[in-house]
Formats: structure tokens, sequence, C-alpha cells
């Protein structure tokens, strides 16, 4: 089944529960700088984005990367195959988000994978502002519209 | 306990005097007695430090220590701790802060720093992973917490995570503080102070390595169901995130408890509601913020338009105390003033809390005569907006009058022959919570070991929120063994490098669940609440040897009766509930630990 | 007789505070508020599923004292009486 992850920027709170969620999800250990999403805090105008990959239709990672290791699987992820990868690093430069990094840590390139269908940071979000939606299902916010729609014709 | 289980297993240890850094292994029996942060810094220090060493003397030692939960997925767990002599109380100093810093410093590869020695220039420490290095901080000196952030954000780069004092440290106001993240707070006691002693301005660090715990797995868990029970309770998940602590002004005032001109005009408050959260988040919040992993977010982005007020800004806060202290410790009840003042000192690296109260205290002494308006500069009375932040502002800048502010308000009293009027217990000012209409908390203001302190014993729950249960605020009975445990888990909780505020949802066996897991412990709840207690005893035994006061009150408290308000006529009884709080803590009548408590907790051979 | 609300229950009754002759009891009081304020029946109650009681979540107070120091939500009231209500609250 497809997934997205849906970010709010207006629900973010700055706390980056995310990134030692996503890090400790894939590593079983806490180090931001290995978690594929990133919080941004813009203090003066008081807006906090997070970061990560969005899964591209056309993913620009995919079409550069030399071996395949990069390809769409069933679910709908981008998603990238340690054992082709060259860590060739092309992906790094191609994605236009910054959305793929590689760490110097490990020398390994790494990406968001969804967590297998389970992603830990919507899971452990405190506020929603990661959610989780499947986007063949009519999102939420055209729901609520309707709803609105709904009560006026009510009335009249 | 292995390494690696929660920490790094390295310390830094820096010699301002000769230059010279040495990484150190972090003792880890001291680390497993005394669980981390507070607890494991205040045993180093105590270690290494005459307890009667000049606080602001190269001998004296400053400590950051994290707490092997910092940094890691357990429930808001960002924080640290700052360790030292307080040049404000002569007693032992600690403060705690949250923000990014904390973890960031774990992920460096250290679990905490110990400053040694004065630099002979100012200078600033540069960690980067393995490169530590002193450079320095010509340029910095004399810049406030903002400015120097931004301009050691542009020198070493913007993901650098920033600890500095600002001029009030470096001038030895005694209550400077040292601010990270440019807005949260290691404030009070003078932290700052004896940082700027030691011509140390800030610590800048960037880290990109990892923090494990010892069982992954069954740490998860904890954790989980932490998280849950945070999200699910109304104040930890919603009434802190909608209106912050300033939340509690309207309810501390309803029980009469809310201190009014610095205690002299009672503690109800007929204007509380404009320096409340509501107001706040009506008027001038814009959003609300989270520490590093925190499901709480209590804190406060907020503004003020220049076309709202002459005292428009931005910034952070304030918090409930500075509410308090700027408000109607004033007689104040112009929100906008309070933030314009909160801004400051975080702006300027002061604690709010002593700031308020002392220019509350130096209003009281102007309005009875006891302060020639020559020595000031202008009039000083309760209820002028424009007149305290003047003050705010010339207390930043060591200007003028500003420069007797910065001792605190017991010197400030003392010198204009009325100590007794100084709200301040062991010559820290006492917050925002009056004792006379809450007993437990004067209790608490009592016995502090760092001095007139709320939080290291927050009876307020209990007696006022009803958190976990709802005890009487105008009764004594109980309040000694309700304090005990109150103390002993907070000492617990600011070891963990979890905050303190997860407490109001989480109780002794999610923290030392969490706890647990990390370090791969297997002792129970209780062997890990008897840690709190030794801390707790550590610090008294400290205290004792560096000659702080006993514990007492102001006179205001034990002798003028409350005016009105439900408590009307009440006064701090403090002497019943100062036995009883001896007795529980199996310590002696005169307070003093006894040689069976002491080898109960193992401290029997602690020499200093 | 004065009833003042703090914190989330403002928005609920649309003021800080009303003027109301008094119920002959908090429970009535109770009571009457959640009928005339539907949030205090739904999603901010304020009363026990079985209407009898005040959720712990919830705090009451009469001229400043905890109904729970003074017999609970039988506490008698009067219209001379200022009673305070909010959600459960903390800070530092």
């Amino acid at each position: 089944m497809a997934q997205q992850l849906v970010v709010d920027p207006k629900k973010c709170k700055a706390c980056r529960t995310c990134e030692l969620a996503c890090s400790f999800g894939h590593h079983d250990e806490f180090n931001p700088r290995l978690a594929c999403v990133t919080v941004f805090n813009f203090e003066e105008d008081a807006i906090t984005v997070p970061v990560m990959c969005m899964q591209c239709e056309e993913p620009a990672c995919a079409a550069v990367c030399p071996t395949g290791a990069l390809s769409i699987n069933a679910d709908g992820v981008v998603s990238h195959n340690a054992d082709k990868c060259l860590v060739c690093k092309l992906c790094v430069s191609a994605c236009p988000l910054g959305n793929i990094s590689f760490s110097p840590a490990t020398k390994k390139v790494f990406k968001c994978d969804l967590c297998e269908g389970d992603p830990m940071c919507a899971k452990f979000c405190p506020t929603g502002a990661i959610s989780v939606m499947d986007p063949a299902t009519a999102p939420a916010k055209k729901k609520e519209a309707a709803d609105k729609i709904k009560s006026t014709v009510e009335e009249a | 306990m292995t390494v690696g289980n929660g920490w790094t297993g390295t310390l830094l240890r820096v010699n301002l005097t000769d230059g010279t850094i040495i990484r150190e292994a972090l003792n880890m029996k001291d680390a497993n007695d005394y669980v981390g942060a507070r607890g494991l810094g205040t045993k180093y220090y105590c270690n290494e430090v005459d307890p009667k060493i000049d606080p602001l003397s190269a001998e004296n030692k400053l400590i950051f220590m994290t707490g092997p939960c910092t940094g890691t997925l357990a429930s808001s767990a960002g924080r640290y701790e700052v360790v030292s002599k307080s040049p404000l109380t002569g007693a032992i100093g600690a403060a705690n802060s949250g923000g990014h810093f904390g973890p960031e410093l774990k992920y460096a590869g250290y679990d905490g720093i110990i400053f040694e020695g004065k630099a002979e220039k100012p200078c600033y420490l540069y960690i980067n992973d393995d490169v530590v290095e002193l450079r320095c901080a010509k340029d910095l000196w004399g810049k406030n917490v903002h400015e120097a952030t931004d301009m050691l954000n542009a020198e070493c780069g913007e993901d650098f995570r920033v600890a500095t004092i600002a001029p009030s440290g470096e001038n030895g106001v005694l209550f400077a503080g040292i601010m990270n993240d440019k807005n949260r707070a290691a404030g009070r006691g003078g932290m700052g102070a004896v940082m700027g002693s030691k011509n140390l301005k800030a610590v800048v660090v960037r880290g990109t390595g990892s923090v494990k715990v010892a069982r992954p797995e069954g740490f998860l868990k904890e954790v989980a169901n932490a998280r849950k029970m945070l999200i699910e309770h109304p104040v930890c998940g919603e009434g802190l995130a909608a209106f912050g602590t300033e939340i509690l002004v309207n309810i501390i005032n309803e029980v009469g408890g809310l201190p009014v001109n610095n205690g002299r005009d009672g503690a109800s408050y007929d204007k509380a509601y404009d320096i409340s959260g509501e107001n706040l988040a009506e008027k001038h919040l814009l959003k609300n913020q989270g520490c590093f992993g925190c499901t709480i977010a209590c804190g406060r982005v907020t503004k003020v338009k220049p076309d709202e007020s002459e005292f428009y800004g931005f910034g952070e806060g304030p918090e409930y105390e500075a509410g308090w202290s700027f408000g109607s410790d004033c007689g104040i009840n112009d929100i906008a003033a309070v933030l314009k003042a909160n801004w400051i000192c975080n702006e300027e690296g002061m604690d709010p809390i002593t700031m308020g109260a002392t220019i509350a205290c130096a209003m009281e002494l102007f309005e009875m005569g006891a302060i020639p308006e020559s020595d000031i500069g202008f009039p000083l009375r309760f209820g002028d907006a424009e007149a305290m932040v003047k003050c705010v502002r010339m207390t930043a800048d060591a200007q003028g009058f500003g420069k007797i502010l910065g001792q605190g308000s017991y010197r400030l009293a003392d010198k204009y022959g009325h100590p007794e009027l100084s709200m301040s217990v062991k010559k820290q000012e006492m917050p925002a919570y009056d004792g006379r209409a809450i007993q437990g908390i004067a209790l608490e203001y009592a016995t502090s070991n760092r001095g007139g302190c709320h939080v290291r014993g927050y009876m307020i729950s209990p007696e006022v929120l009803g958190l976990p249960i709802k005890t009487d605020p105008l009764v004594t009975e109980g309040k000694g063994a309700l304090l005990k445990t109150f103390q002993d888990l907070t000492a617990l909780c600011d070891s963990t490098g979890i905050c303190l505020f997860t407490t109001f949802a989480l109780g002794l066996p999610e923290l030392a669940g969490q706890y647990r897991e990390a370090v791969d412990s297997d002792e129970s709840d209780e062997e890990i609440l008897l840690k709190g207690e030794r801390i707790w005893n550590l610090e008294k035994r400290f205290n004792m040897e560096a000659g702080v006061e006993k514990d007492t009150l102001p006179p205001r408290l034990l002798r003028e009766e409350l005016p009105s308000g439900p408590a009307k006529g009440k006064v701090a009884e403090l002497q019943t509930m100062l036995a009883d709080y001896y007795e529980v803590r199996g310590w002696s009548k005169e307070g003093e630990p006894t040689s069976e408590k002491l080898k109960e907790l193992e401290l029997q051979d602690i020499s200093f | 007789m004065q009833v003042k609300f703090f914190a989330t229950y403002i928005s609920v009754v649309g003021q800080r505070v009303i003027d109301i002759p008094a119920p002959s009891s908090v429970l009535d009081l109770l009571t009457y508020l959640s009928q005339k304020y539907p949030e205090f029946s739904t999603t901010k109650k304020l009363l026990t599923d079985d209407g009898l009681d005040m959720r712990d979540d919830v705090i009451c107070m009469v001229n400043g004292r905890h109904i729970i120091h003074m017999g609970g939500v039988n506490c008698p009231l009067t219209d001379r009486d200022v009673v305070a209500i909010t959600p459960q609250m903390a800070g530092g």
C-alpha cells in the first residue's frame, strides 16, 4: 500500500524527536546526523520546518544512479539498495531537496525508506506535524471542506 | 555498568590558566552512584573543591555535566547541569538547562566539561568532535548573548550549539546565568559570574557522533510508554503547550499566594489576569516551542509590536516566575513591560527571579525612604513599569544603581540598613509563591540546598494543583515527609538528563524505567530513588562545610500575617514543619545528617 | 455568585467570569454548567460518568480553597461565594 509522509509546519514545535526516532529506528543509536529527516527552525519568523524525502514520482536520484541502486518499489517508496550502491554520491548532488545524504561515519548513502511501512518519525511526532497518509485516499483537507459545505447546505 | 551505555565515557578537563585540555575517563562508580548531570556534577565538584573557596577566585571550578539519558529518545531528555559554588549564596549552586546544547556535547563524544583556573585573556572553548581548543574571545567579550551566539555561529558554523555569558557574567552580576541556544538558561545562582571570573566567554560544540543505550529494545518500550503518558496528560499534553507556565498566575492568585509589592502588601493581586498565561496567549504569543526531544513544548515565542507598546520586541518567554517577579511583585500589570524585562534578561544572561525580586526590594526601600532618589537617579515606586524596565537595563549595563542591583536583594537591602526586607533565603530570592499561603513551599524555600528555590521541592504540585495527591496548603501536617519525596525525586530527575516537567505526568517508575534500560541497571525503583536522596545529602554536607546559614525564612513570612485572601491571618509555620522534616530525613534536630543516615547513603567517608 | 474560569475553560464559556444565583452546592453548579455549556459534558467534561462527582482532572475552588478540603462536591454555596473552575494545570 503506497504511503506518504505529510508535513504540517504549523504544528512543528522544533523538538527534533523525529530526528532521534529516525536514527534509532535505522541504527539503534541516537544521532540526528544519521536521520533522514532534519528540522529547520526559522527563529525570527517563528516557523519550523521538518524536511524529508518526498518519494518523488520522477526521482532525480534514481535517474542519475549508474547502477540502478535507487528505484521505486511496489509501495511507492524510492528505495536504496546498498548492495548495488557504489557510494559515488551522484544522487546526493542530484536531489534538489537535499534529501539523500552521505554519512562520513558509516561511509554509506542513506535516505528515507518509510521504515518499511511504519515510519518512526510519524509514530513519535508529539504534535502530528509529521503524519502518514495514503495518497490514493481523499486527503483530510478535502474532507474537512466537504463537511463545511455539507453543514451550509443542511442549514439552507 | 559499561561505558557507551547512555554515556560516552569521556570528560574534558580544561585548565584555563595553562591552556591544557585533557580527556579523561568518566568515573563510572560515581556515575552509577550519582546518576549524572546534577548529582554527578556535584560529586565531581565536592571531590575536587574546598567548600570554603571564594566562588569568583581562580581556584574555583565550573562543571558542565550531562546525564545518561541526555541526547536519547527518552522523554524530554535534552537537559544538562552547570555546577559550582554560587557567588550569590555561598552554597552549592547548580543550574539546570534545556535547549539543544547538552545533546550536542554528547554527540561530540563528551559527557561533561570541568573548567579549572582562569584564563589570562577572554577565551571560548571550541569543540568540533575530536577537535577541542581554546580560542581567543577578544571580539566576543562585551557582547550580549544573542550577539555573541550569532557571531560564534557565523565564525564556527551554523550547526554549532552555543552556551555563552553576557557582560552581566563578565562584570560579576551575582545572578548572571549561562544561556544556551540563545534563550535557554542555566539561570539561578550566578553560574555566569563564575564563568566570567575565569575569562571564559562561551562553549561552542558540534557533534556528529552517537549516543547509545544498553538495552535498545527495552529502552524503546519504556520511552514509547512515557511519551504516550505525557501526550495524553491534560497538563503535559495540552495545558503547558497552550498557555505555558504563566497559566499558574490565576490559580496561585486564587489561593491567595501571589506575592504583591515584595510581599509587603500580601499575596492577592486584583490585576492578576493581566499578567496571566491566558492574556499572554491572547495578546502576544506567536507559537509554543519545544526543547530537544520534548513532547511538552512549553516554551513561548512572543512578540510585542511597536504600535502596541513602548516595550516592543521579540523573543522567548516569559515563564510564570518572570511574570510574577516583574509583574505583581513590582506592583505592575503591564504585560508588555514584563515581556520586555524578561527579554532583556535572556539577552543579557540574568536570572529574572532574582532580578525582579531585587527591584521589588528596592521599590519597598525607596517608598519607605531608605534609599535616596539621588542614588537611583529617578523615583522607583511599585507600579512604575518604565522604572522597572530601566532598572533591568541598568543592571545589564552595570550602570550606576544597576551595579548595586546586580548584587541581589540581600546585599542591596543590607547596604540600606534593612536586610530583613530581602525576600530571600540564604541570599537567593524566593520565587513566585507566598509561603504564608502555601505552607509546604515555605518549607522548601527554607531547606533547599541552593537557597530560595521552588523547583527542587515543588510542593505547589500537591498543595495547589493536586498532583499527584491533593493536600491542604494551609496545614503543616505531613509536609515534611512529602517534601523529602519531592526533593529526592527531583534530584534524581535532574540527574538523568530528563526534564523535570515530565514529572507532572510521569512518576518514579517511568523515570527509573528509562534510566535502567539506558545504563543497563537492574536496580529497583527504590534503589534508584535512594540515589536522589544521596545527592541531596551530599549537597547538604557541602553546605555545612561551606558554612551556609541555617534553614530559616525572612521575618515577613514568619511574623507578618497575610492581610487578605483565603490565607488571611497566616504566617509560615516553619518550626513545626522543620522538626518534622529533619526527622523524616533522618537528620539531627539541628538539621544535620546523622552518621547513621550518611552510612545508609554510603556518604560516611566523604571528606572535604 | 461569581464563577471564574481559567485556561481552556474560558473559551468553553466565552467569558472569564459569570454571575449567577448560587446553586445550593458545587455539584449542582457543575451539573448546571455541564448542561449550559455543551463542551463541559463532552470534550471537557466536568463530572464523572455517573454525574455524582467532579472529575480528577478538574480543579474547583470556593473562596480560594479547594473543595476537597470543604466537603467535596457537596460543599454548599451562597451568593457571596466566589468560585473558580479550571482544568488541571502545572508550571514551575
